[in-house]
């Protein structure tokens, strides 16, 4: 299921001296199944536009579309309950949403709202908890005593206990230490290929080269950009006026490039595939 | 020789059994620039906290510029010691960039006729003088974390610790604060910046690295003696620069770089 904007705007505190309108004429189609990085700077607009997806915020004017749920400006829109089950939000410091005594209980928590039977969320709790790279040991234990990335990982366990289709992700690296974001990041590409739709804000653009299908750049709350990211990162016009670094790997293959190795651009999404790109390039052998 | 800071056999735990500073002996040069490095957990920030006497050793002694931490000592050792924290919108106090540089002096009971002076000369040292009036909510993180830093700079600190201060910002404002802290060592040379982080990149610039683990130092030494063992930092969740990374797959493949900076690898590369 696709999300589709059209020409959406979205005013903050309209009519007060406070009004400030984050959104302008969002028109974009995020198609089903993909890996997308929504990029811009703090303030850009980002994390208003996701809020969209599941109606936590409804547009000021024009409508969004997901699937076949339409909310459009100013109407008290109907079945979010079933909306907000197919798009799962996982927010920022997901991890202090935590509360429950267990993290059985915790991840129980959202399913047993949407009146599923016990057995059912019992199996699904079950095979949930592997998904996220934590073994059943894990269950019966207090989410306070676990440690900031296992914690993010029984957060983001409990959005998808409610099976979404969808999944938007807000900066959930953020504080992380290498591995643990590297881990993080490897589980959402596992749900990725599970067939579900990740939409991922994020400001680490090494990130957005190795893993998503797809970036938008916003800017001042306008659509700057929507292509693949290999192709955002060499513009090199919109990076310097969005004060962006393309990826180590990318800005180096690039010099390389100029200087006369030939490379094929459009391969390189980390360390590793420029290493092996610069191999082919020497013809070293495997 | 007197040290910026000096641990002996520091303990500390938050909780019975889980040790997070474990018997901890930690030697920051005065007017060194100085990295700790090291995973979630490995008890960076808390080392930061017992500093600034925010949490009370178990066991051993800190000194700080040869003075020892202890309950009469810890408001002395307060005013030689400035710190900015990860997220930049809890430490704002003031309604505007002024009045938030101005809550340390009120503090300190500088008078209102030096005050103004020295607000201007701190926020013209971290570029945010045309700010001074504008509310914070108007600022962009690294602005944020730039006034942040001009609060602690007006206290005259003799040394400075930027706990995690980069790692909520946008690139931008990851970029600014690096740029101002590189920019600290040349206005304040006998200034001591420690940066406790886990962005191997802002550790690149570092006089000196110590590495963390398990509330350990694990390895001490300059930014290159330290990248060097890759596959140990990998192994306790850490990461090596790129250029670092680029170079030792490049190794292992017979093509090498060894000791390159980036420059050099191109023309090696292209030969």
């Amino acid at each position: 299921m696709s999300v589709i904007f059209k020409a959406v705007t979205y005013t903050y505190l309209p009519k007060t001296p406070y009004e400030h309108q984050a959104l302008r004429d969002i028109n974009l189609t995020l198609d089903q199944g993909k890996f997308i990085a929504i990029i811009g700077h703090t303030g850009s607009g980002k994390s208003t536009l996701v809020q969209h997806i599941n109606a936590l915020l409804t547009p000021s004017t024009g409508e969004v579309q997901v699937d076949d749920f339409v909310i459009h400006a100013n109407d008290k829109p109907k079945g979010l309950k079933k909306l907000r089950k197919k798009a799962g939000m996982v927010f920022q410091f997901p991890e202090y949403q935590l509360f429950e005594e267990t993290v059985y209980k915790d991840i129980m928590f959202g399913p047993k709202n949407f009146k599923e039977d016990t057995k059912t969320i019992d199996e699904k709790i079950h095979s949930i908890i592997q998904l996220v790279g934590l073994d059943e040991s894990f269950l019966e234990r207090s989410p306070f005593e676990l440690s900031g990335g296992q914690k993010r990982r029984v957060a983001i366990a409990g959005i998808l206990a409610m099976e979404p289709d969808i999944l938007i992700l807000d900066e959930p690296t953020a504080g992380l230490d290498p591995r643990g974001a590297s881990e993080m990041m490897q589980l959402f590409q596992r749900l990725n290929r599970l067939g579900k739709t990740i939409i991922l804000v994020t400001h680490e653009m090494d990130y957005v080269l190795q893993y998503c299908d797809e970036a938008i750049v916003l800017k001042d709350g306008q659509v700057a950009k929507q292509a693949s990211p290999a192709e955002v990162f060499s513009d090199e016009s919109l990076l310097q006026a969005m004060s962006i670094e393309a990826p180590d790997c990318l800005r180096f293959a690039k010099k390389l490039q100029k200087a006369g190795l030939s490379l094929d651009l459009s391969l390189i999404r980390n360390t590793e595939s420029l290493a092996e790109a610069i191999l082919q390039a020497k013809g070293v052998q495997r | 020789m007197t040290y910026a800071i000096e641990t002996k056999d520091l303990c500390f735990s938050y909780e019975p059994g889980k040790i997070t500073v474990d018997h901890l002996n930690v030697k920051i040069k005065q007017g060194s620039y100085t990295v700790i490095l090291g995973r979630n957990g490995s008890g960076k920030s808390t080392f930061a906290k017992l500093v600034l006497g925010l949490l009370s050793p178990e066991s051993g002694s800190i000194h700080v510029e040869g003075i020892e931490l202890s309950p009469e000592t810890v408001y002395e050792i307060r005013n030689k010691v400035g710190i900015v924290f990860q997220n930049p919108d809890n430490q704002f106090i003031g309604a505007t960039v002024r009045d938030d540089i101005a809550f340390g002096l009120e503090n300190h009971m500088v008078p209102r006729e030096k005050m103004d002076g020295i607000i201007e000369e701190y926020a013209e040292k971290v570029g945010m003088v045309k700010a001074l009036d504008k509310e914070p909510s108007h600022l962009s993180g690294g602005q944020k974390q730039r006034v942040a830093i001009a609060g602690v700079l007006a206290m005259s600190p003799n040394i400075v610790i930027f706990d995690e201060a980069t790692s909520m910002l946008d690139p931008k404002g990851k970029r600014d604060v690096k740029e101002m802290m590189n920019h600290l060592r040349k206005t304040f040379p006998s200034l001591t910046v420690i940066s406790i982080t886990h962005d191997v990149d802002v550790a690149r610039f570092a006089d000196e690295i110590i590495v963390f683990n398990k509330g350990k130092i694990y390895a001490q030494g300059t930014p290159e003696e330290i990248f060097s063992r890759e596959s140990e930092l990998v192994a306790i969740h850490l990461d090596v620069p790129f250029c670092h990374k680029l170079r030792s797959i490049l190794d292992k493949r017979g093509i090498s770089l060894s000791d390159c900076d980036e420059e050099e690898m191109v023309k090696v590369l292209c030969r």
